[in-house]
């Protein structure tokens, strides 16, 4: 009865393995390589590892101009031989070698090759990344004059960056696909505030021009110029020479504290900020924003929607690969990012240049760290080989290797077979390896260089085969589950919660309703039997309540949890015995009234033809005595079959003997009601048992009530076909057989006195030929609660107890008893009758 | 329960065999040859004295009664 919720783990999300964790049995390890030179930020104005939030803010750095007002520093850019193909770019969009020369120059931070898409698939895992920066400097300027007769200006200037960037990567469990979103919002304000004291002469205010020599005061509707003191006061823009305001619509500047301001861009040369919807400059201090892109110059940050790039640590994202130079942390979700101590991490993918890690569930074999091509075939004239000339082959080493290269493209399986470098330029066979070489021209031992080739590239091309390299990877993994309870998945106890069942149990004495008081008891019936059978144990004290010695019939009226019984006790037991006594008291259905020690029997003979209904009904009511009982009949339809007249005889039999064998012609058998003076007349086999699987029961077992099952199994003869003879002659004879068989498959012959009818004759070889094949009998265990109930006999039950199926009741036991707490426990013990062999419809 | 009604499978053990019906082909003194209803034929005895082609219910090798000749039908469920 145990119905607890079931928790459903929906899914687990695992997160990457954490890369120190790797035990790599490269053969190369970390930082061996060198083939890579990097470049130290001491050099630039600001450490490279600085981040945004922490730089000094703007005016702070007005103290280390060197430059003259109005210009602009050139850009600075890195020279770097150690970056022969662009970080981001896929190696089937690579350039050819030859078209790279070593020594190339290219500016960091560009971007050669389409950005890539990477797939969209994100069913399973989604590692959501928020990663946020956020930037608020503050640029302020204050200029105050004190002079009496000159200008008073104040300025402030304040910049303000807030910057957002977010990364999704959702990635399904081995096919890794990465979206990446990033937004960088850059909210820039400038205002400039010119204040002057309106008393003073020397200040000018006008609304088109004015202009004032030696305290004058200029102003245009576009422009005004001060000579000396000059203000200049717009709206919009103001410009000074000397202590001068420039104003114009789009621009102010300052010569020597000079402002421009615009609607759209604020430049200060000591202290500049240049701001724009998508970008700010500033000479010493300067800031690039962009909704995907941020650039500083001195330390500066270039973000991409995709990825972010940083000069001099380059940081590579390509479609499913994080690589970091060093060590470089890449994180999702949770993780940020710093410059030198970078941590690098993909959903299920970690790559790092100098120790890389194939993914062997996706198959990837790194590849091998130096790729041979050759440049150029080469011909030495003279060297006859068969058929060709012998060529030699020049070799190049130290070409950028493809980041990701999977092994699907190079075949699987085979040993590494190419060192992971190669000397430069000669490549040295031996004659086996040589004469192994398919592509090998010549089967001459040694391939030699002739150095005064005229090298020319040609297009790469790997020799050996695939490698492949095994990595064991210790893991830690830092596993996040999702614990998602599904309510709407409903087991069968959703909704339902614990069934608590109360019991109440009661007996006492019909005549004068006296309680007796019980230990235990049991109540029961099967189809074999026609009254139900009760015992119980009681109190010796109770003796004189239930002492079957002295009173004849004792009636009680037995309740179990709202079903009530009516017994009559025709046994009573006891035994004391030192320390214990114990009284035992049995009793019977009412309908044993009918049946002997208390009817008589009796012989008798109907010289009218008759239903069997009414035989059965005339035997509970001889001579118009009635006996009190009345019939319920269910077998053979509403009055059963036809009796001929002078056919239904007996002699020596009670009411109940009669009922029996009326019953039983046709395959039924009699049942006492539970409390009632009913006599049921039912069919073993109301539903043949083939047509049982596709009943729809109204009494349905869930496996929630079932606290125990056992099961038995009998295998009987499949018989397809019965013969049934009557014994009288006005009875009839046939063959009953299961629709399209033979129905050569036959029990004995049975015969009846009472095989007068074709219905009898159908509901007998129905009970007959059910009885057959594969049978489980099968005893389960419930409370007696109301939704099921008590299990009569030949009742169809759909049964759940981890399979699904249905039964037929054959019969049903109560017990009650005190348990150890001195809690009444009462349990169901229903016996069903399975057909295994006939539960396919 | 599993094990069935108790009393049902007393009965079950200690049935007789069952009434068998068969027809009387030949006679010789107390002894008859019949045939039974589903082919075959047998000696059963009996002190009464019956027909040939009589229909006869026998068991254990004795005729037990008459039997009433009663047409078949055939019918499937």
């Amino acid at each position: 009865m145990s119905d607890a919720l079931r928790l459903m783990l929906d899914r687990y999300i695992s997160v990457q393995p954490k890369a120190n964790k790797l035990s790599l049995p490269l053969d190369r390890n970390l930082g061996d390589i060198t083939r890579y030179t990097y470049v130290f930020a001491d050099s630039l104005p600001l450490r490279m590892e600085r981040l945004a939030v922490v730089r000094p803010s703007a005016n702070v750095l007005t103290l280390s101009i060197r430059q003259p007002l109005g210009t602009v520093a050139p850009k600075l850019y890195f020279i770097s031989s150690s970056l022969p193909l662009p970080l981001s770019v896929l190696f089937s969009d690579q350039p050819a070698p030859n078209e790279l020369p070593l020594n190339m120059s290219r500016r960091l931070g560009t971007v050669v090759g389409v950005p890539i898409a990477p797939p969209v698939d994100n069913e399973d895992v989604a590692l959501a990344v928020n990663a946020t920066a956020d930037m608020s400097p503050t640029a302020s300027a204050a200029v105050t004059i004190d002079a009496d007769n000159d200008v008073g200006v104040a300025i402030v200037a304040v910049a303000n960056m807030a910057p957002t960037a977010s990364a999704l990567i959702s990635a399904e469990q081995i096919a890794v696909a990465i979206e990446i979103a990033a937004t960088a919002t850059l909210n820039p304000t400038a205002s400039a505030t010119a204040s002057y004291d309106s008393n003073n002469p020397s200040v000018g205010m006008l609304n088109v021009s004015s202009n004032i020599q030696d305290a004058k005061l200029q102003g245009v509707g576009r422009q005004s110029g001060f000579e000396n003191n000059a203000n200049l006061a717009k709206s919009v823009s103001a410009d000074w020479q000397q202590s001068k305001i420039i104003s114009t619509n789009n621009q102010a500047q300052f010569e020597s504290n000079e402002q421009l301001i615009s609607s759209r861009q604020l430049s200060f040369e000591q202290s500049k900020l240049i701001g724009d919807s998508s970008k700010q400059g500033a000479e010493y201090q300067t800031f690039i924003a962009s909704k995907s892109t941020l650039k500083t110059e001195n330390a500066k940050r270039i973000s991409h929607s995709n990825w972010y790039s940083f000069e001099a640590m380059a940081k590579r994202q390509i479609d499913r690969t994080l690589g970091a130079e060093y060590a470089e942390l890449i994180t999702d979700r949770l993780d940020t990012s710093s410059d030198y101590n970078r941590l690098t991490a993909l959903s299920y993918d970690l790559r790092h240049e100098f120790a890389r890690l194939p993914y062997s569930k996706l198959r990837y074999v790194p590849p091998p760290l130096s790729q041979t091509v050759i440049l150029k075939e080469q011909v030495i004239e003279g060297w006859e080989c068969g058929t060709g000339a012998l060529r030699h082959y020049v070799y190049n080493d130290e070409l950028a290797l493809p980041m990701h290269r999977r092994i699907a493209d190079r075949g699987i399986s085979s040993s590494l077979a190419m060192p992971l470098s190669m000397p430069r330029g000669v490549l040295e066979l031996s004659a086996e390896d040589a004469d192994a070489m398919e592509t090998r021209p010549c089967k001459r031992k040694t391939l030699g260089v002739n150095t005064t080739l005229d090298v020319v590239t040609c297009k790469p091309k790997m020799f050996g085969k695939a490698s492949s390299v095994a990595v064991n990877a210790q893991s830690m993994i830092n596993a996040t589950a999702w614990l998602e309870l599904l309510i709407g998945e409903k087991g069968e106890a959703y909704n339902k919660g614990v069934i608590f069942v109360t019991n109440s149990v009661s007996l006492v004495r019909s005549d004068d309703g006296r309680e007796i008081k019980m230990l235990g008891f049991s109540v029961g019936i099967d189809s074999n039997s026609y009254t139900w059978s009760f015992s119980a144990t009681v109190p010796l004290s109770e003796l004189s309540k239930v002492n079957t010695a002295y009173e004849q019939q004792i009636g009680v009226e037995f309740t179990c949890n709202g079903n009530l019984w009516r017994f009559i006790l025709d046994s009573c037991d006891d035994s004391v015995s030192f320390g214990e006594s114990s009284l035992t008291i049995k009793g019977k259905s009412r309908a044993m009234l009918l049946a002997h020690p208390y009817a008589t029997h009796r012989g008798f003979k109907y010289d009218t033809a008759m239903s069997a209904r009414q035989i059965a009904e005339d035997e509970l009511n001889r001579f118009g005595v009635p006996s009190g009982f009345t019939l319920d009949w269910q077998l053979a339809g509403v009055n059963g079959w036809n009796i001929p007249a002078n056919t239904y005889s007996y002699s020596n039999k009670t009411p109940i003997n009669s009922l029996q064998w009326i019953a039983e012609a046709a395959g039924g058998f009699i049942n006492a009601h539970m409390s009632e003076d009913i006599i049921h007349v039912l069919a073993h086999y109301p539903i043949p048992s083939w047509e049982w699987a596709a009943q729809t029961p109204s009494i349905e077992l869930p496996m929630s009530l079932i606290t125990s099952r056992s099961r038995g199994r009998v295998n009987k003869p499949a018989y397809n076909g019965v013969t049934i003879y009557g014994e009288n002659d006005g009875g009839i004879a046939a063959l009953i057989k299961r629709t399209g068989t033979s129905g050569g498959y036959q029990p004995p012959m049975v015969t009846s006195d009472l095989m007068t009818d074709q219905d009898a004759a159908i509901s007998r070889g129905k009970m007959i030929l059910s009885d057959t094949g594969d049978i489980g009998n099968i005893d389960i265990s419930m409370p007696l609660v109301a939704d099921v109930g008590v299990l009569l006999p030949s009742t169809l039950v759909g049964v759940n107890d981890g399979e699904s199926w249905i039964g037929k009741v054959s019969g049903t036991t109560i017990t009650g008893r005190l348990n150890s707490n001195r809690a009444l426990e009462i349990e169901q013990v229903a016996g069903f009758e399975r057909h295994f062999d006939k539960e396919s419809v | 329960m599993a094990s069935g009604n108790l009393w049902q499978l007393f009965k079950n053990v200690t049935e007789q065999g069952a009434k068998q019906l068969a027809t009387v082909i030949d006679r010789n003194g107390s002894n008859y040859t019949v045939t039974m209803q589903g082919g075959g034929n047998t000696i059963v005895q009996s002190s009464a004295a019956y027909e040939l082609q009589s229909k006869v219910f026998i068991r254990d090798g004795q005729i037990v009664s008459e039997a009433p000749d009663l047409p078949f039908v055939e019918i499937e469920v």
